[in-house]
């Protein structure tokens, strides 16, 4: 559930912003072909559903009134004829209409998505996942419904009132054709009346709706301390006050619907008096016909439902050009760079940071001024207290986040004119919170190498240890990852997200070490899986293990952002710096 | 369909079933008249055809039938409005009654309810299934009932003018019946394998979101954008074959009640030509088909209303049936002390020990410390203390009364606890720290205790800026810092930190500790931290490693002792030598 539901049910606009709607009608441009079609079959279904009073005229001016039966039953079967055709073409027409829409959807939710892989994560960083959630459901949602119900009803109605006067026009009276355009003002004007009340108290109801929402929300995830404070009656009461007003703001758009819906009856039963009254006698008069008035009579009841129906889809529209609004600004976020021109298949692995400045946010320095090479091969351990800046060097290494200043260079080449994508599949990344996707082991494994034969996938688990668990679960490698592995142990996961990295045979190894508790026979498989991995390449490592300072190459000892350390496991005891307290703080518990 | 529909909601209408009841006067009203228009319909052409024959026909009648149609018009439109007005703004109230009742009833619930049930899901309750609720008691039962008298109305009239022609222009509503009910069950079979492949696409975004790191990292954009292309592929075509079933609908239901205009144009023409049928009432006689059709195309739509309003009641009433957390004593106006003892307290999570056989007594107004490492179980003992969880075994007694027996209100209003993770709400600074109850001197004094006055200052409305997502983000110290002086202004006969200064800075913490220390003096305390120099003035100190307690004493004794203590306190000493470096 988004946190900010507050902001999600605003709807600012009264009219409809023509832009937003080209844009939106954008989408359904692949499809024009079945669009247009869906406009031809609504004037066809439309046409066919509406001619059935003017076969009655026919059938009571030719048969019934004369008194000749003759033909009557040839008239009547034209009739089932076009019902036929009718459901025919109305078949046709809401299946295409649905599916454009579906397609339509598809569209969007996929642009959507798509958009959302190029951004850098220091968006995701700062936005909620259920705000990015809301975008993909309910406002999709929302958009949904526009295109398969609020603008087709739009011009299904405008369609249905436009045939109908035409019938009554070309085939009925002319007269009594102005006799109903009399009432278009008159309804149209009660319609845009509602709008204007209802406007108001519709736009409360949802702000409303969403504050009481976001109470409740907020009841529920501080549960703890509404009941350690005994705020029980306080809640309740701002929860209470919430739900009042927003029955208030429902009630007042009741009071208008009440009287604006039958309001359209009564249109209809005014028409009904008039068209009686008038045609009648004009019946009398001889100067239309018997079955012109039993027409029009059928003709009535049917003429205000449109309108009234127009009524109940504006609402839909609003809602829809609210939810496009936020889509919009999401796909239209900037992306991550993609980078430069430069891939390679394979590199060599040497990488350097070159006076490197970084800041998450303004002049707040996570690293000042970091310079450090590794040679192609060689093995690289970062150690430093918590915040020191250990985890930001690896981020920015895989190109996570842009730096301020300095320069980081793979291979002797800026890291901004490779390609974002083709340098990160050299990197071999094991993070300290491994995430897992849904799926089996095996899969989970092919992540960054789809194609890997399943000989290989267990090749690559056997040279990480991973086979040791794997091969005592019940199904193996088709065990099915429940809860983000919630149900391996997380000595398996580090297992298992040690062979997913090798599984793409970076060339560059970056390995954020877990802290969490390991039992011992799991802990002695991973720490001679990493010594393996980090001895065959270039690897960078946030150390934990002692095992893994010891065997590397080289350590730098990051302290507040800086480097301050930089050397053998040997060498930086013996200078008693910041190293030799690290270690003795972080490490010595494996001794003790 | 049960054969009261509105039986499951009985209990909500029942303050309103006045306003129910002239609602369902005024629907039977409304359907009274414009069941009599179409009669009017029929006089007023029969009339008028008899008048043809005579040479100065008297059209006055015209005048008169207009009328009283109009007449009619204005009457159903009043009746209708007061039928909608009561209907609809009785399913409103319902609906805010509902939702109350819901919120009064999870506050009563202990805190496991929260642990194991997911927000999202209790907040659909609360918003979408009640809303279900409210469109079936609104939309559905009028709809429901309009059908019903409409259809019936129309079907008395109509065969008071020719009951074998009724007959025929009835005969294709039950085979739409039996094909509506055919191709619906099916449409709700489809529409589930729909929705299903919907949680599947969420599900699927939801990990890529959560996953971003790693799908960066490992390259993953094209085969995640394939994936969940496809599984929108599969979710179109789910919803293709749904359309290909439902796209009848609506046409169909045209095609029938066409067939039934047909079959009346046809059988209706032949009696009038015969004589048997007047002209006017064969003109009502459509006019009554139309009425009857319409009912019958809602009838899918009401039936899908109510079975969602049923499937809605039935999660809200699951929650509403949850047992509160029983709170059954009288506050007695017994003032509490803070004398606690655990008494060989054990709390077991998912059958995993975490805390064992605690045996520890605090006098009243001494201070309690308590330390050990990540995991060890310091939380969850503090937490026994009001009651946040429920010790398995043992005891926990507070002035020598076990707290279970204690009135819950009263037990808590004597406790400040500030949690590890503060919790603010979206409201101002002040409003945080009062909690509507403190008053403006005492939440000065708060402030200057939890070291906030300064940092007010830095905001430009002061005491009145409202924290969170739409206000200002505070830093980790300062929302603990306010949580302290959340706590403090209540002046607690207990007061417990666990961990509460965690994230603010040494220098801070320390002249905050000065501070509580006078504070304190009246006062329990209990004290988790990471830090020695927070706990060392405690008058006792115990060490828990794994649940138990394994050390305990003064700071003095304790390092004499040079176990685990020792052991943490030199640590300490390298890290602020670290930090000085």
């Amino acid at each position: 559930m988004p946190p900010t539901i507050r902001d999600e049910q605003e709807i600012d606009k009264k009219s409809i912003d023509l832009r937003l709607m080209a844009r939106l009608l954008g989408f359904l441009r692949p499809y024009w072909p079945w669009a247009a079609s869906t406009l031809l079959l609504i004037l066809a279904a439309s046409l066919a559903r509406q001619a059935g009073p003017v076969l009655t005229k026919i059938a009571v001016d030719e048969h019934i009134v004369p008194g000749d039966l003759d033909g009557l039953g040839t008239l009547v079967l034209l009739f089932a004829a076009l019902l036929v055709a009718q459901f025919a073409i109305g078949y046709a027409q809401s299946w295409i209409t649905s599916m454009v829409g579906q397609w339509t959807m598809r569209d969007v939710r996929l642009n959507i998505f798509t958009c959302l892989q190029r951004l850098p994560l220091k968006f995701f960083d700062r936005t909620p996942i259920g705000r990015l959630m809301a975008r993909n459901t309910s406002d999709v949602d929302a958009l949904n419904e526009f295109f398969t119900y609020g603008a087709v009803s739009l011009v299904t109605e405008a369609v249905t009132i436009a045939s109908i006067l035409f019938y009554i026009f070309f085939y009925l009276d002319v007269e009594l054709g102005l006799l109903t355009c009399a009432f278009l003002p008159v309804a149209f004007a009660a319609t845009l009346w509602l709008q204007n009340r209802t406007f108001q108290a519709f736009r409360q109801a949802r702000t409303r709706f969403a504050r009481f929402s976001a109470d409740l929300q907020e009841t529920l995830s501080g549960i703890e301390v509404v009941k350690l404070f005994n705020c029980e009656p306080r809640s309740t009461r701002r929860f209470n006050e919430g739900t009042d007003e927003y029955l208030d703001a429902r009630l007042v758009r009741t009071l208008y619907h009440s009287a604006y819906f039958p309001f359209m009856e009564l249109c209809g039963a005014a028409l009904m008096a008039l068209v009686l009254w008038y045609g009648v006698g004009q019946v009398l008069r001889e100067e239309i016909a018997w079955g012109v008035l039993v027409a029009m009579l059928q003709y009535v009841p049917r003429f205000f439902m449109p309108i009234r129906n127009l009524a109940e889809e504006y609402a839909t529209v609003q809602v829809a050009m609210a939810s496009s609004e936020r889509i919009f600004e999401l796909i239209d976020a900037e992306p991550e760079p993609v980078g430069g021109p430069v891939r390679q298949e394979r590199i060599a692995g040497a990488i350097e940071f070159r006076h490197v400045w970084f800041a998450y946010e303004g002049e707040e320095w996570v690293l000042r001024d970091v310079s450090f090479c590794a040679e192609p091969g060689q093995s690289l351990a970062l150690v430093g207290a918590t915040g020191s800046g250990k985890t930001t060097i690896i981020s920015l290494l895989c190109r996570f986040y842009e730096i301020q200043r300095g320069q980081i260079l793979v291979d002797g080449i800026d890291i901004r004119e490779w390609n974002v994508e083709a340098l990160r599949r050299r990197f071999g990344l094991v993070q300290q919170d491994v995430f897992l996707f849904a799926g089996d082991i095996a899969s989970n494994i092919r992540l960054g190498a789809p194609k890997l034969s399943d000989e290989a996938v267990a090749q690559t688990a056997r040279y990480v240890n991973a086979d040791r668990f794997i091969d005592r679960l019940p199904d193996t490698y088709q065990h099915d990852v429940q809860e983000r592995g919630a149900s391996l142990s997380a000595g398996q996961r580090q297992l298992l997200s040690l062979a997913r990295a090798l599984a793409a045979d970076p060339d560059i190894l970056v390995l954020d070490e877990a802290t969490a508790h390991i039992d011992t026979e799991t802990e002695g498989w991973i720490q001679e899986a990493v010594e393996k991995l980090m001895r065959d390449r270039t690897s960078i490592v946030i150390a934990h293990r002692l095992s893994t300072i010891r065997s590397a190459d080289k350590i730098l000892v990051l302290h507040r952002g800086q480097l301050r350390e930089e050397g053998r496991h040997e060498e930086l005891l013996a200078q008693d710096g910041i190293y030799a307290r690290l270690h003795q703080l972080q490490y010595n518990e494996a001794l003790a | 369909m049960s054969l009261n529909p509105f039986k499951p909601f009985a209990s909500y209408l029942r303050p309103y079933r006045w306003a129910l009841v002239v609602g369902l006067i005024f629907l039977l009203g409304e359907q009274l008249v414009s069941v009599s228009i179409p009669l009017i319909l029929e006089r007023a052409i029969d009339q008028a055809r008899a008048s043809l024959d005579q040479t100065a026909p008297d059209l006055t009648f015209l005048t008169h039938y207009a009328a009283l149609i109009v007449g009619l018009g204005l009457a159903q439109w009043c009746m209708a409005f007061g039928m909608r007005w009561h209907l609809a703004s009785t399913s409103y109230r319902v609906e805010r009654d509902i939702r109350q009742r819901y919120f009064a009833h999870i506050l009563t619930l202990p805190l496991g309810y929260f642990q194991q049930a997911r927000t999202g899901d209790l907040m659909a309750r609360a918003t979408n299934d009640v809303e279900a609720v409210q469109r079936y008691l609104s939309h559905g039962f009028r709809m429901f009932l309009s059908a019903i008298l409409g259809f019936s109305f129309s079907m008395v009239a109509m065969c008071l003018y020719d009951w074998e022609l009724t007959l025929y222009a009835l005969l294709p509503m039950p085979i739409m019946t039996v094909i509506l009910r055919f191709v619906g069950s099916r449409v709700r079979r489809r529409y589930r394998r729909v929705q299903e492949q919907f949680a599947a696409i969420s599900t699927c975004l939801q990990e890529n979101l959560s996953g971003m790191r790693v799908v960066k990292a490992f390259a993953r954009r094209r085969g995640e954008i394939d994936h969940f292309t496809q599984l929108n592929d599969e979710y179109v075509e789910r919803n293709r074959r749904l359309i290909y079933l439902y796209s009848t609908f609506f046409p169909f239901t045209f095609l029938i009640s066409g067939l039934s205009m047909v079959l009346i144009l046809w059988l209706g023409g032949i009696r009038v030509v015969e004589g048997t049928l007047t002209l006017g009432a064969f003109v009502a006689f459509n006019a009554y088909l139309i009425r009857m059709s319409r009912p019958m195309m809602m009838m899918g739509r009401i039936v899908d209303e109510y079975q969602r309003a049923m499937a809605s009641m039935l999660r809200i009433e699951s929650v509403l049936k949850e047992q509160p957390q029983p709170d059954q004593y009288q506050d007695d106006g017994l003032a509490i002390k803070g004398e606690i003892e655990f008494r060989r307290a054990s709390f077991a999570y998912n059958g995993q020990t975490v805390l064992r056989d605690i045996d520890v007594h605090i006098p009243a107004g001494s201070t309690l410390a308590i330390v050990g490492r990540v995991g060890s179980g310091k939380s969850t003992l503090a937490r026994l203390i009001p009651r946040l969880i429920q010790a398995g075994e043992g005891q926990i007694l507070i002035d020598g009364k076990p707290i279970e027996q204690m009135p819950l209100r009263a037990f808590r209003d004597a406790i400040g606890y500030v949690p590890q993770d503060t919790f603010l709400f979206s409201e101002s600074i002040r409003d945080n720290i009062a909690l509507d109850l403190a008053a403006e001197d005492e939440v000065e004094r708060a402030l200057e205790v939890a070291q906030l006055a300064a940092d007010l200052k830095t905001f430009p409305q002061g005491l009145e800026t409202i924290v969170g997502e739409r206000g200002v983000t505070l830093s980790g110290g300062q929302k603990q810092r306010t949580a302290l002086a959340r706590s403090v202004v209540r002046q607690p006969k207990i007061l417990i930190l666990d961990d509460a200064l965690a994230s603010v800075d040494t220098r801070t913490e320390e002249q905050i500790l000065t501070r509580l220390r006078d504070i304190m003096a009246e006062r329990t305390t209990i004290l988790i931290a990471h830090r020695i120099s927070t706990v060392m003035a405690a008058d006792h100190i115990i060490v828990l490693d794994e649940g138990r307690i394994v050390e305990e004493g003064t700071h003095d004794q304790l390092l004499a002792r040079d176990g685990l203590y020792a052991d943490m306190y030199r640590r300490q000493h390298l890290t602020e030598e670290l930090s000085d470096l």
